[in-house]
């Protein structure tokens, strides 16, 4: 069990985290069956350094996105998302596989 | 055996223990071990051997080797040589037919050789088939080692974690000097204790600095900033023919019982050392009148021929190049290996050191340190030969497997000739020593067999554990989140018979379930739906937020109505369901499925992770109660307990209103899962018990899950996860008029690509036109095929048929439709209904 | 949304109401504040950059607050030896929000010495105060 470092809370073990997986590009606009497929069902799975969706669920319930080595577990950074209060929410840039938690 | 007093023994023979062993009483002193104490009653056979059944008796007297395993007081596998004595143990001898020194199964080391060669379980015992069960029978009760008790060890385990910033595991010298010059938090951590030291055993290296620590009845999981591993160095036996007979040991053997236990182990002995330890034991045994017939010292002497014999398993006389000495103890000593296990799991490389024949770590991880002779700091040794000549005994690499020089030899020419591989075929370093005493050699026999060398052969893989551990402790104590209802007592109270539903517990039924159901058909009913998930999303813009993770509209819910909510995935999966109550322009009320509740939150808060919208999603699930008072006497129960004007015009279907009820402040939604006039009540989960209490007293009858699941089903309502699945969307789970015309939403693109291309099964609902119940999961067949599958059914008697919900081919969905399910083999008719089975028109829920 | 508030004049039937041998202090105010909760009056507990939780009998002044006083039942207990055998978490480090009992989200606070108060979700309140009345047990109390 490795620790990960919460941005907020600091290093704790990795089993108080809900893994969401790597970061992916939600298509801006109607995709192609293809497109769709490769976005809701492919990853990269890369052996190295990749970018991830982190939950802090039995902690402070923070998401977050962490830079892990896949290789090592070494977390290299970690942010928050941007808060966005009182701003025009920002276009998609990052988002989401289609693994919810059910 | 006992021999006088002698300084520095570690007996108090002022304090006498008695414990039982084969029905004999046998008494030790404080800080004898029950191995000791047995061995100066003069028992020398301790053990059988794994699969030949040969006599071994005490060899390393440091729990490392199998050969004092017994059970002690119904535990199995104890090693008695590191058990302390305590009274009243009750000790049994394991893996025997018959007594340690009649064993009727060691017909298998007499006749066995030729019929279990290495790897004959993988050959043996497989043709005929037919004989296979009585194969097994016997397999089964020859095979493994101490057997638990019937009904198990009960015994109460604790998990304690410890935050330290320097663990040094192992407390001889080289630990005990390198905890007193650590800085900061330190803890000394060693198998046998003593000296300030944590008696436990470290049972591996994890990342993030844990180690697990092994302390009987407690497993400490540690965080050590810096750990020091002092485990030391491992005596390594020789290998020829007859080294497991009852006699030969290994120095530290000889060690305890002469010094620590003042035990005399024989008469006459012969020492084979390639180091200083060998010599060091000849010495322990003349100081207590032992002869020492003949002494081998490696280094100085090149011998070819070693065997030791012996009459019924035990040593008699050893053959030094021809020559015999008559004796009753060998002591062998192959050298010293570092015990490096542990720092090989943390990371570390592990060379061949070829001058002095072992192996020792390297490139530690920068969170570890190795020192004493687990770094490899050990005086010089002869490096032994593979193994020696010189009789025709059995000649044991690994003597917990019973793993011969000629099995390994067999496994090399039936190709397996990896470390990895040979290991696997052979067995040999896979039991309870795990490798401490045959790693090594397994390696130089390799070596020398195919002529190459240690560092090409390679070590195997270290994992955890570094020695043997209880199951029930790595378990721990069982924990078993049971989340309860505020209302739980009151059920209880009531007599429901409760059921699991996720981690939640609640009443499948309080009695008779299809009263429960009349009752709310009839009258009035009550059930307690606290489970739901709650939801609070509020901020500029929370709409918005919902627009998009809903596939319907909610910017145009007027405040103070609720609309009917599916969450979908972007792959089109159907996710939750529940309904959505605008409460204030910029405040919504969202409820979810009792399962749903953390994941629907959790989903929300990633969607506006991702999105950054200006709204909080507060989960409010633990905060409220909530109870759904549903049947025709709703209303005027309802009117009854508080001012508020619940008017059909004022309180209308679908709407949401902050009303006080029996003195509690509460938010009524009128919905109508149950299909009847029905009140959802949320109000504050420590005035739960308050509330439930007034509209019981007010005649509401409470009802449990299973008439719920009827009354939903009448209404053909889908239950997200039993009646849909991974592979449901929208439209074929009857949904389309959910799918509203907006830019984006998460699931839209699926559903787009669904609609072009047509769906593939469609859930619709069906009446058997006979009174039998198709269980859930049933199928639909046409043709004598599979097309479909029941997924709901139950008995109603309020539409006086059975009915259920199934997935259908889309030819088969119109309404009317004849359907075929299959029950017990059999086929039976059924309709396809499309509309609610009872009230179709919703006029109950709108009345 | 009055709704959230346990009203005045009805019993405050605490999740811990049956468990015996425990400290238990659910009833006490639990307000949760979304954005800035600097300046507010009772104890204020920060969750995340942007949670924060207030003890304290008054509803604190903030444009986004929750009532939480149900939500969360709360006990007290004695020992660190105890509470490591709930809790990986640094001691040294509280408050703190993290896993207790292997997966059970709890707050965590030292009430001086060797004090400890916990917040954990009022539906699992029952299980832990059980299982810690267990646990304590098992260290001879």
């Amino acid at each position: 069990m490795f620790l990960l470092a919460c941005p907020h809370c600091g290093p704790r073990s990795v089993d108080e985290f809900k893994y969401q997986g790597e970061v992916t590009r939600r298509p801006p606009e109607r995709p192609t069956l293809r497109e769709l497929t490769d976005y809701v069902y492919f990853r990269d799975n890369v052996a190295g350094v990749q970018r991830e969706w982190w939950y802090h669920g039995t902690g402070c319930g923070l998401w977050f996105v962490a830079e892990r080595d896949t290789r090592t577990n070494e977390v290299l950074r970690t942010e928050i998302p941007e808060p966005s209060r009182g701003r025009t929410p920002a276009p998609v840039e990052a988002a989401v596989p289609d693994t919810p938690a059910v | 055996m006992r021999i006088a007093p002698q300084p520095g023994e570690r007996i108090d023979r002022r304090k006498p223990f008695t414990f039982e062993y084969d029905g004999a009483k046998i008494t030790g002193f404080e800080g004898d071990t029950i191995g000791s104490a047995l061995y100066a009653a003069g028992r020398r056979v301790f053990s059988r051997s794994f699969k030949y059944h040969r006599p071994r008796g005490l060899l390393c007297c440091s729990g490392d080797c199998p050969n004092c395993m017994m059970t002690v007081d119904g535990v199995p596998n104890v090693r008695l040589c590191v058990e302390p004595v305590r009274d009243g143990a009750v000790v049994r001898a394991q893996n025997v037919l018959g007594s340690l020194d009649r064993d009727l199964l060691s017909i298998t080391d007499k006749i066995g050789g030729p019929f279990t060669p290495v790897g004959f379980y993988y050959r043996t015992m497989i043709r005929p088939r037919r004989l296979w069960p009585l194969y097994e029978k016997f397999l089964r009760n020859v095979a493994g080692l101490g057997k638990i008790g019937e009904n198990g060890t009960h015994r109460r385990y604790d998990t304690e974690h410890r935050r330290v910033d320097v663990l040094v595991i192992g407390g001889g010298r080289a630990g005990r000097e390198a905890a007193a010059r650590a800085e900061g938090d330190v803890l000394l951590v060693d198998e046998h204790g003593g000296g300030g030291a944590l008696k436990g055993r470290a049972l591996g290296i994890y990342e993030g600095g844990l180690v697990p620590v092994d302390a009987g009845d407690v497993l400490y999981r540690f965080r050590a900033e810096r750990i020091v591993v002092a485990t030391g160095g491992i005596e390594q036996p020789l290998v020829f023919p007859g080294n497991d007979l009852v006699g030969v040991m290994l120095p530290n053997g000889v060690r305890r019982l002469t010094r620590d236990w003042s035990i005399k182990p024989g008469e006459r002995a012969v020492v084979v050392t390639a180091d200083d330890a060998g010599l060091e034991a000849a010495g322990d045994l003349r100081a207590v009148g032992t002869e020492v017939a003949r002494v081998v010292d490696l280094r100085s002497e090149r011998i070819v021929q070693l065997a030791a014999v012996g009459k019924r398993g035990r040593l008699s006389a050893v053959l030094v190049d021809g020559e015999a000495v008559d004796c009753d103890v060998l002591v062998m000593s192959g050298g010293r290996q570092p015990a490096y296990s542990l720092l090989a799991q943390a990371g570390a490389r592990v060379e061949y050191e070829p001058r002095r024949g072992i192996f020792v770590p390297t490139e530690l991880p920068e969170n570890v340190e190795a020192v004493g002779s687990a770094a490899g700091d050990l005086e010089g040794a002869a490096v032994p030969a593979a193994s020696y000549d010189g009789g025709d005994g059995k000649c044991f690499v690994c003597i917990c497997e019973d793993v011969t020089e000629k099995d390994v030899k067999r496994a090399l020419a039936e190709g397996f000739d990896s470390i990895e591989l040979a290991k696997r075929y052979t067995t040999a370093t896979m039991g309870p020593c795990q490798g401490r005493l045959c790693h090594l050699q397994s390696i130089r026999m390799l070596a020398r067999e195919t002529e190459t060398d240690e560092a090409a052969i390679g070590t195997t893989t270290a994992r955890p554990p570094w020695g043997p551990v209880e199951l029930g402790l790595l378990a721990g104590r069982h924990y078993e989140a049971m989340k309860r209802s505020p209302l739980h007592f009151r059920h209880e109270e009531a007599g429901a018979t409760m059921m699991w539903t996720g981690a939640w517990r609640r009443p499948f039924a309080y009695g008779d379930p299809a009263a429960e159901v009349r009752a709310v058909h009839e009258s009035l009913g009550v059930i307690d739906v606290s489970t739901l998930g709650k939801i609070i999303v509020e901020g500029p813009d929370a709409a918005e937020l919902l627009e998009r993770l809903y596939p319907n509209r909610f910017a145009d819910l007027a405040v103070g109505r609720i609309r009917y909510g599916v969450l979908t995935t972007d792959g089109g999966r159907i996710m939750d369901d529940g309904t959505v109550a605008r409460l204030g322009d910029d405040l919504f009320y969202v409820t979810t499925t009792s399962t749903g509740s953390e994941s629907v939150c959790e989903w929300f808060e990633w969607w506006n992770a991702v999105w950054g919208y200006d709204a909080e999603i507060v989960n409010v699930t633990g905060a409220l109660a909530a109870v759904n008072l549903a049947g025709p006497q709703a209303r005027e129960a309802l009117g009854a307990l508080t001012d508020a004007d619940v008017s059909n015009d004022a309180l209308k279907y679908l709407d949401a209103k902050e009303i006080t009820v029996a003195g509690v402040p509460c938010l009524a939604l009128r919905i109508g899962f149950v299909g009847e006039l029905g009140y959802e009540l949320h109000c504050a989960a420590s005035a739960g018990e308050h509330l439930w209490d007034a509209l019981v007293a007010r005649g509401a009858v409470p009802f449990g899950l299973e008439p719920q699941r009827v009354l939903r089903l009448e209404k053909a309502h889908v239950i997200v996860g039993q009646d849909t699945d991974s592979e449901s969307n929208l439209l074929s789970a009857g949904m389309p008029w959910i799918v509203k015309e907006k830019p984006d939403f998460v699931g839209k693109w699926a559903v787009e690509l669904v609609e072009e291309r047509g769906i593939r099964e469609r859930l619709v609902g069906f009446t058997m036109d006979g009174g039998l119940l198709p269980p859930e999961g049933a199928q639909v067949v046409e043709n004598g095929k599979s097309t479909g599958r029941v997924t709901s059914s139950r008995v109603s008697e309020q539409v006086g048929k059975v009915i259920g919900l199934a997935w259908v081919r889309p030819e088969r969905a119109d309404d009317g439709t004849r359907l075929s399910i299959r029950i017990a083999g059999a086929d039976h008719p059924a309709t396809v209904t499309l509309a609610p089975f009872y009230d179709a028109e919703g006029a109950k829920l709108r009345s | 949304m009055r709704f959230m508030s346990h009203p005045e004049g009805v019993e405050f039937a605490s999740p811990l109401r049956h468990v015996d041998g425990i400290d238990d202090v659910s009833h006490l105010g639990k307000w949760e504040i979304r954005g800035d909760a600097h300046g507010l009056d009772g104890e204020v507990i920060r969750i995340s950059p942007d949670r924060a939780l207030v003890v304290g009998d008054r509803r604190p002044d903030a444009p986004r607050v929750y009532d939480m006083t149900a939500a969360l039942a709360a006990f007290e207990v004695e020992g660190e030896d105890l509470m490591r055998r709930l809790t990986e978490l640094d001691l040294d480090e509280l408050p703190a929000i993290g896993s207790i009992l292997r997966g059970t989200p709890a707050l965590i606070e030292r009430r001086g010495g060797e004090r400890f108060r916990l917040y954990v979700p009022q539906e699992l309140g029952h299980y832990v105060a059980e299982t810690v009345v267990d646990l304590a047990k098992g260290l001879g109390r």
